[in-house]
């Protein structure tokens, strides 16, 4: 019963979808609905006719196309500082991002990671696209 | 000796200056025109670009469409204004009141969070329950409107967050307003 001891601040709430997203929260997959709370360490991931976004607790804003898998790393937003950090990283598919007040202050505040690069999410839109090698996961 | 060094020194400087600029200066038959020259001379534009941190995407993917479709859009916010001392809105804000609601209509699922202020006029108690009072006009006015009743937050901060920093008592009408984030 640890986890009902913290209460863990939310990072963005899910605000649009099409067809079909699954959450992995805690190793356990969840179908996704509109309106869910997005936690860090969560992963997300579409189907192949599925697409999902996600507005951030900064006004950061995130879709993601079909067949696309993502989690969320880190996220910290203070509304007081207008401060603070987000790191996602996408193992595969497309993803859309325009930053929100974290990249006003800090233009390096949103990193996406990719098996090859790290991208900084600038306040316009950023694309990324992740293509699934054959993958041996563990 | 040592004053005939001094005055050398100088020229040596400038000797050691100049070629060292020659590698990226050079030109001759090859290059007519010194790159240095070329580069002093083109026009210095500091607004024709876009900020680098909000540079476009050059060109349009297919592929990404479905993801940039499934953006949210952006959080809408408004602040409505109220009558000195009353929860009535201002006649400006009535329209506003529809844009509002047009915005939540709008989204796939939509938040409003209602927040009512008030100015420094008056206890800091009495302006706490204003600012709940013209919270709530908001919220009714949602709902009459047809906005479902659970997808309202609404609170009253009082002369806690002004927006027009003022003395105490002061009557400043654009701190007597509530802001509305549709998200």
């Amino acid at each position: 019963m640890i986890c009902g001891l913290v209460q863990a601040q939310h990072a963005g709430v899910v605000k649009t979808l099409r067809g079909e997203a699954q959450i992995i929260r805690s190793g356990q997959a969840v179908k996704l609905e509109l309106g869910d709370r997005i936690y860090i360490a969560d992963q997300l991931a579409t189907d192949a006719n599925g697409s999902l976004g996600i507005l951030f607790l900064d006004d950061t804003r995130l879709g993601a196309g079909p067949d696309t898998r993502f989690s969320i790393d880190s996220y910290q937003f203070e509304n007081a500082s207008q401060a603070g950090h987000a790191r996602l990283s996408v193992d595969n598919g497309t993803l859309a991002l325009v930053g929100g007040k974290l990249v006003l202050g800090n233009p390096d505040a949103i990193k996406v990671y990719t098996p090859d690069a790290v991208l900084s999410v600038p306040c316009s839109q950023l694309s990324v696209k992740v293509d699934l090698p054959n993958k041996d996961a563990p | 000796m040592l004053t005939n060094t001094l005055r050398i020194l100088p020229f040596f400087a400038i000797s050691l200056l100049v070629s060292g600029c020659s590698a990226i200066n050079a030109f001759g038959p090859d290059t007519p025109r010194s790159e240095m020259r070329d580069q002093i001379e083109a026009p210095v534009e500091l607004t024709a670009w876009p900020s680098p941190f909000c540079a476009k995407p050059s060109e349009p993917d297919p592929e990404m469409e479905p993801a940039i479709a499934a953006l949210p859009p952006e959080p809408y916010r408004a602040r409505l204004y109220f009558i000195f001392d009353t929860s009535q809105f201002t006649a400006e804000s009535e329209a506003a009141a529809q844009k509002v609601f047009d915005e939540i209509q709008s989204r796939q699922i939509a938040e409003a969070i209602v927040i009512g202020h008030t100015d420094t006029m008056g206890s800091e108690r009495y302006n706490m329950g204003l600012s709940e009072r013209r919270a709530e006009v908001v919220r009714q006015e949602l709902m009459r409107r047809g906005i479902p009743a659970n997808i309202i937050v609404s609170r009253g901060v009082g002369e806690s967050d002004l927006l027009i920093e003022t003395a105490d008592e002061v009557a400043e009408a654009k701190n007597r307003r509530v802001e509305i984030d549709v998200r």
